[in-house]
């Protein structure tokens, strides 16, 4: 009781520009409360309104799959300060000045990996995602832990986190699914100038296929002979290039659609958000209460 | 004053939280709708894809004429359901199109030119590739109906869809023996 009546009279009897830090700071953790309170709210609404697709019939758009996660073929992909192989890390390194750690590295990787159901698989994109990782280490260290990403760091207080998405782990993603045809990115006009330069390569074949009288050299006749021949293949490949199956891409939404990365499953995934969404809900009232409580002690006598 | 301001940020809440729900109601009643658009378009492609289905079958099955116009009818009445939007009905009609496809495919099998003809080899694939696309889009669709169907019915999401008249939608149900999707590759093994 003895702290509130202290509190209080401080409050009444605090001069204006403290009341107004005071009151200023209040002001702004309410205001981060009440951002995360919603945002996490609004996640946890979309992820339970969207319900689960198979990566073989998932339609173009918004979806939300589920499945194991694995590398793409090619390099693995390792994380950096601990050389874990993952198919996501994140990390950051703080540093401590006097009592508090500040953040002087964080980063996020953007490569791409394959998540895979009973059905199918489709590419993860996981730019611009929300991940919600299980799999963490923290550890501090005082000098350089021979890591070369470290070495601007060394003989400082470091602490280091970092967090994995591991290869089969069960994860829900949410977020814009697209199929990238292979024929998406073909370009007529570039095919055939590839093709004719490759041709160009090599003169003497050049001749020998096109000249048609002879004379060591290609006339305009000719070389429009050789242009159209080009161009029939061109068109053959695109054919070939056409029955190509695509690929399917889940990434970030264009517009404000949560992209969201969970090694949970979806029912799982959206409590936990509802958890962070009361707990921030419980921070704002807190909060509110106490400035409510500030304003009202300060400018009581005008209620 | 005080209490004034403090009343306005609490409306405020109120709104904005009241906005979320609505947003995410009218979110919900979309899905429901291009989950629907999705299934249709697959029984549209279907819809053009039994008539090949069976000419290809008259040519070699003469006797079977009563087989071919159930399936046709059936195709008819899936066809007249969608253009009415009847989910209900839909059901019911593919359950009848589903079972005189079964049929169809039975009797095929006392067909050994049939089923060794190249165009009726290429229907059965296509056919059996849509059956399974249509199975999975009406899976999602009846998901996306059921949360949309909770939400309504769910506290404090009711007060808003009821001020706002959002209903609830309809499965897409096929009767029970017909529940399991019909595999028409394995009639052929």
């Amino acid at each position: 009781m003895d702290f509130f009546n202290r509190f209080a009279n401080n409050i009444a009897s605090s001069d204006t520009q403290g009341f107004l830090i005071f009151g200023g700071a209040l002001c702004v953790f309410l205001g981060v409360a009440i951002y995360r309170a919603f945002r996490y709210m609004v996640q946890a609404r979309t992820l339970e309104d969207v319900p689960t697709s198979k990566a073989r019939s998932a339609e173009q758009g918004y979806v939300e799959l589920e499945g194991r996660a694995e590398m793409l073929e090619g390099p693995p992909i390792v994380s950096p300060l601990s050389g874990r192989e993952c198919v996501w890390w994140s990390y950051t390194v703080e540093r401590r000045s006097s009592n508090e750690w500040e953040r002087v590295e964080k980063r996020t990787s953007d490569s791409l990996f394959l998540l895979r159901d009973a059905t199918g698989a489709c590419i993860v994109d996981p730019e611009g995602a929300d991940v919600f990782p299980k799999q963490k280490r923290i550890w501090n260290a005082n000098k350089s832990l021979g890591l070369t990403t470290m070495g601007s760091y060394k003989g400082g207080n470091y602490r280091y986190r970092e967090y994995y998405l591991m290869p089969l782990e069960l994860i829900c993603v949410i977020g814009l699914h697209k199929t990238h045809a292979a024929i998406d990115e073909w370009d007529d006009t570039e095919e055939l100038r590839r093709l004719l330069a490759d041709w160009k390569q090599n003169q003497v074949e050049l001749i020998n296929r096109f000249d048609t009288n002879n004379d060591g050299v290609l006339d305009q006749d000719e070389w429009d002979a050789a242009r159209a021949i080009a161009r029939e293949q061109v068109a053959l490949e695109k054919h070939r290039h056409a029955a190509t199956p695509g690929v399917n891409v889940i990434g970030a939404p264009p517009d404000r659609r949560p992209f969201l990365i969970a090694p949970l499953d979806s029912s799982d995934f959206a409590k936990k958000l509802r958890w962070k969404a009361a707990g921030s809900a419980m921070v704002m009232v807190l909060v509110g209460s106490v400035f409510a409580y500030i304003l009202a002690l300060r400018y009581g006598g005008q209620v | 004053m005080v209490s004034f301001l403090i009343l306005l940020a609490v409306l405020g809440l109120i709104f904005a939280y009241g906005a979320v729900l609505y947003n995410h109601l009218v979110a919900l009643r979309e899905n429901v709708k291009k989950n629907w658009a999705n299934i249709d378009v697959l029984l549209k492609q279907r819809h053009d894809e039994l008539p090949k289905l069976v000419d290809t079958c008259k040519e070699y099955m003469g006797y079977e004429q009563d087989t071919l116009r159930q399936v046709m009818e059936a195709r008819t009445r899936v066809s007249q359901a969608l253009q009415n939007g009847d989910v209900g009905e839909v059901g019911k009609a593919e359950t009848q199109l589903r079972m005189g496809l079964g049929g169809l495919f039975a009797v095929a099998e006392d067909y050994p030119e049939l089923k060794a003809s190249e165009s009726f080899q290429h229907l059965v694939k296509r056919i059996t590739s849509l059956e399974e696309s249509i199975a999975d889009r009406r899976e999602l669709y009846n998901a996306s109906v059921n949360l949309s169907n909770i939400r309504v019915d769910q506290f404090p999401d009711l007060l808003i869809a009821r001020f706002f008249n959002f209903i609830k939608s309809e499965l897409l149900e096929f009767s029970e023996e017909e529940k399991t999707d019909v595999n028409v590759k394995s009639l052929f093994n």
